[in-house]
């Protein structure tokens, strides 16, 4: 489904130190330091998981998401998901996913819901019945039915989340890829939120792959987690199994904390 | 004076780290001051007798306008202000123990020295090294290059005095994107920014003569290359005071107001 | 091509939405360019005419290129203000969607407000058409038109390498706009009147001279070449090699934060 073979990326980061005159030097001649993104990842995922990937900011997370839905071309390895190399078959690749960026938005910001929703209808080339369907569905099951006709920029954010996850699933994608979904929402919409993906994943088996700092939303939604560090995967194991090796209470926060200790990250 | 001071440092730091723009800004208006005497070069060749300055008082004004270029764009104001102005930040920033007049005078004048101080160097050490019907000359007395100084810092003065009545006005009209853009058109126009005044048709100049456009940039170029010499040059010197005085007292008054209006709003 | 339409639909709505700053912004970019042609009239009150060409000649190139140019902006916007497109992330939801990634970019961003400059360019043609002196033939009016389509399209080949050069910068280089509106700056005079060299320069590196010298000069008969009236072809051309450019920075597309 999805196999991920020593993957990395490389990115330059140009630095400056304070001060009036490193200020001045700086304008003929530049320092940068390599940053390492990713370094070697690898793992596989199969179809109908659900899986949550960890690790503290800067760990690659996002840009790993961003090589497997084929936004980025990686420096080296090998990427290849339902049969296809993402960011060699970049269209026939993204109709078959979905992506949601918690910290952006897909919608129009200016216009009602649903003229982005048709909009969306046409760039997938959506069949129109196939479109009623799928949209009656998500009205009703993310219970969207009265912000339809209202402009995203309207919206509070847990209902403008909402829209999203409709958004990237109005076209059936067999995988979708969550990255921090639920990033400041209230804890009435997270809930909606994690029901919906569970329900989405147990009825349809789409595939999901989630990232984010909420031990909650791993809780109620993984049962696999890959913890990526340093560019790699530090660890890959079921959710239960760490629990059990590394907090003698339930609380997850504290394992996910002695997990990053433990890898030094 | 001291929070003025670390006013301009911290300006002059930030817009150090623009370096591309920096150099971009050099070149651009390198090129364009150069494609602009090619085509006064050809005009002059055919037609010398309707060319109403000597083409070096021509070539000294094009490369000091090209060189100062940052300094006296009217409509480089400050996008924060503008902003902070726009949602009622404002009302913050009159608590601060100084005047707000004062201060974002400083924060302009900040931002476009220290543009300008990077970008004219080069463009005034390569205009001179120029051969003869291109480069820059020197003054030709004393009395131009003291009058040339005298009459930029009062340029300088006067044109920061006109971008803080954009501030001011921004208080009463609530987008000032557009106003900006239009009054920033016809002050590049009229400054003679576009075309020295000296080429306009008569009647043209007589009125811009007299406007405070021209009191900004033209005016201590027009000394610098000779053009203004004498009486005219000290009477452009005093038209500038007389604006000065005009215009940015008016501003400290009318911001006076303005801000009075903001805090009685705000709450 | 539905679905363009639609895009452009919905920008169109959106920029309606803040109808007085839309009305605005027409009016300030008219008005910005006016200065040109105030710029452009006195000079020749003066002078009366410039490198042997009268003020109505003048005004032919003048009211092409500023067309070109305007049309490339409405249209071609979104290739010029590329950087914002790559840092906001709005690429990145581009490269999400099985649609042709030209097609999207040049739909983010049409600015309907160039428009008015486009109305006065119009004017200007107008106005200078009858008063050039050109005796006007089907062939020479396919030529005019021919020279505002090469303009366009040299000016969207210059975005199109600019926004390239975005992928391994990640910023807009302003140095670069020496070329775009220099071009049309410079292109309010035929460019010969900067003389010998930068006639090269506008032939050879961009093609300016080639959209408003070289068939000026057929449309005035100043010259027996007739083929100097298809040069604006060249505009066409040159669009090849900068979406080749464009296709091998696309490669390195480095994302930004988060």
């Amino acid at each position: 489904m999805i196999e991920v073979q020593s993957i990395s990326k490389t990115f330059k980061v140009f630095q400056r130190d304070a001060g009036m005159m490193s200020a001045f030097r700086a304008l003929f001649h530049r320092k940068y330091t390599l940053v390492h993104a990713l370094n070697g990842l690898s793992f596989t995922i199969q179809e109908g998981e659900i899986v949550g990937l960890i690790g503290p900011n800067g760990a690659g997370k996002s840009t790993t998401v961003k090589v497997l839905s084929g936004i980025l071309v990686p420096d080296g390895g090998t990427c290849v998901i339902n049969g296809r190399v993402p960011w060699k078959e970049r269209k026939a690749h993204v109709k078959e996913i979905g992506v949601v960026f918690g910290q952006r938005s897909q919608l129009w910001w200016d216009v009602p819901i649903i003229d982005s929703f048709t909009l969306l209808k046409d760039i997938y080339r959506i069949p129109e019945t196939e479109y009623q369907k799928n949209l009656a569905e998500l009205t009703e099951t993310l219970d969207l039915a009265d912000i339809l006709k209202t402009p995203a920029r309207q919206l509070s954010l847990g209902q403008r989340m909402r829209c999203e996850i409709a958004a990237s699933l109005l076209h059936d994608p067999k995988i979708l890829f969550l990255d921090e979904p639920t990033i400041g929402l209230d804890v009435v919409s997270k809930r909606s939120v994690r029901d919906f993906i569970k329900k989405r994943n147990e009825e349809k088996g789409t595939t999901i792959i989630l990232t984010t700092h909420d031990t909650l939303d791993l809780e109620a939604l993984t049962e696999r987690i890959l913890l990526i560090g340093k560019g790699r995967i530090l660890l890959d194991g079921r959710l239960e199994d760490l629990k059990q090796q590394y907090a003698e209470g339930s609380n997850l926060e504290d394992v996910v904390v002695r997990l990053y200790e433990e890898y030094h990250l | 004076m001291r929070p003025f001071f670390s006013m301009l440092k911290i300006r002059f730091i930030n817009s150090m780290q623009y370096r591309a723009a920096a150099w971009a800004g050099v070149m651009t208006q390198f090129f364009w001051g150069f494609m602009e005497l090619l085509l006064y070069l050809t005009l002059s060749r055919e037609n010398p007798a309707a060319f109403t300055m000597t083409l070096p008082q021509l070539t000294s004004y094009l490369w000091l306008r090209q060189a100062f270029f940052a300094m006296f764009l009217l409509w480089s104001v400050d996008n924060d202000i503008l902003d902070m102005i726009m949602n009622g930040d404002v009302a913050y920033e009159v608590i601060r123990p100084v005047s707000l007049y004062s201060l974002w005078f400083a924060r302009n004048l900040g931002s476009r020295t220290s543009k300008v101080a990077l970008r004219c160097v080069p463009i005034l050490l390569v205009s001179l090294l120029l051969p003869k019907p291109y480069g820059l000359s020197l003054p030709p007395d004393v009395y131009s290059a003291v009058g040339f100084f005298i009459s930029m810092i009062l340029g300088v003065v006067l044109l920061i005095g006109m971008c803080m009545w954009i501030y001011i006005m921004t208080f009463y009209f609530i987008t000032a994107r557009g106003i900006q853009n239009i009054v920033g058109t016809f002050a590049d126009f009229l400054s003679g920014s576009l075309i020295p005044i000296p080429f306009m048709p008569i009647g043209v100049q007589r009125v811009l003569n007299i406007l405070p456009f021209a009191s900004t940039q033209s005016t201590p170029y027009l000394i610098y290359s000779g053009y203004l010499s004498g009486t005219a040059a000290l009477q452009a010197i005093g038209l500038q005071l007389l604006w000065i005085v005009l215009i940015v007292g008016s501003g400290i008054l009318a911001m006076r107001k303005a801000l009075l209006r903001v805090t009685v709003q705000g709450g | 091509m539905k679905l363009y339409l639609r895009f452009m639909g919905i920008h169109f709505r959106s920029s309606m939405e803040y109808k007085a700053s839309f009305f605005m912004l027409g009016i300030a970019t008219m008005i910005a360019s006016l200065g040109g042609l105030l710029s452009l009239t006195f000079l020749f009150m003066r002078f009366h005419t410039i490198a042997g060409y009268t003020f109505s000649q003048v005004l032919l190139c003048f009211s092409t290129i500023v067309m070109s140019f305007a049309l490339s902006e409405v249209f071609f916007r979104g290739f010029d203000r590329f950087e914002q497109i790559i840092r906001g992330g709005t690429f990145d939801r581009m490269l999400l969607r099985p649609c042709s990634l030209i097609g999207q970019i040049l739909f983010e961003k049409i600015e309907f407000n160039r428009l008015s400059k486009v109305i006065e360019a119009a004017v200007v043609l107008a106005y200078a058409i009858p008063r050039s002196g050109v005796i006007w033939t089907a062939d020479k009016i396919l030529v005019l038109i021919l020279m505002i389509l090469g303009g366009v399209m040299m000016f969207a080949g210059m975005f199109l390498l600019f926004a390239g050069i975005c992928f391994y910068t990640l910023e807009g280089l302003e140095v670069l706009n020496i070329l775009t509106n220099g071009s049309e700056n410079f292109g309010h005079y035929p460019v010969s009147v900067y003389g010998k060299w930068m006639l090269r320069f506008y032939t050879f590196i961009v093609p300016l001279a080639c959209v408003q010298y070289y068939p000026l000069q057929y449309l005035l008969g100043r010259s027996d070449r007739s083929w100097y009236g298809l040069l604006p072809l060249a505009g066409f051309v040159f669009t090849i090699p900068c979406y080749c450019f464009w296709r091998i920075g696309l490669k390195h597309y480095k994302s930004n934060g988060s």
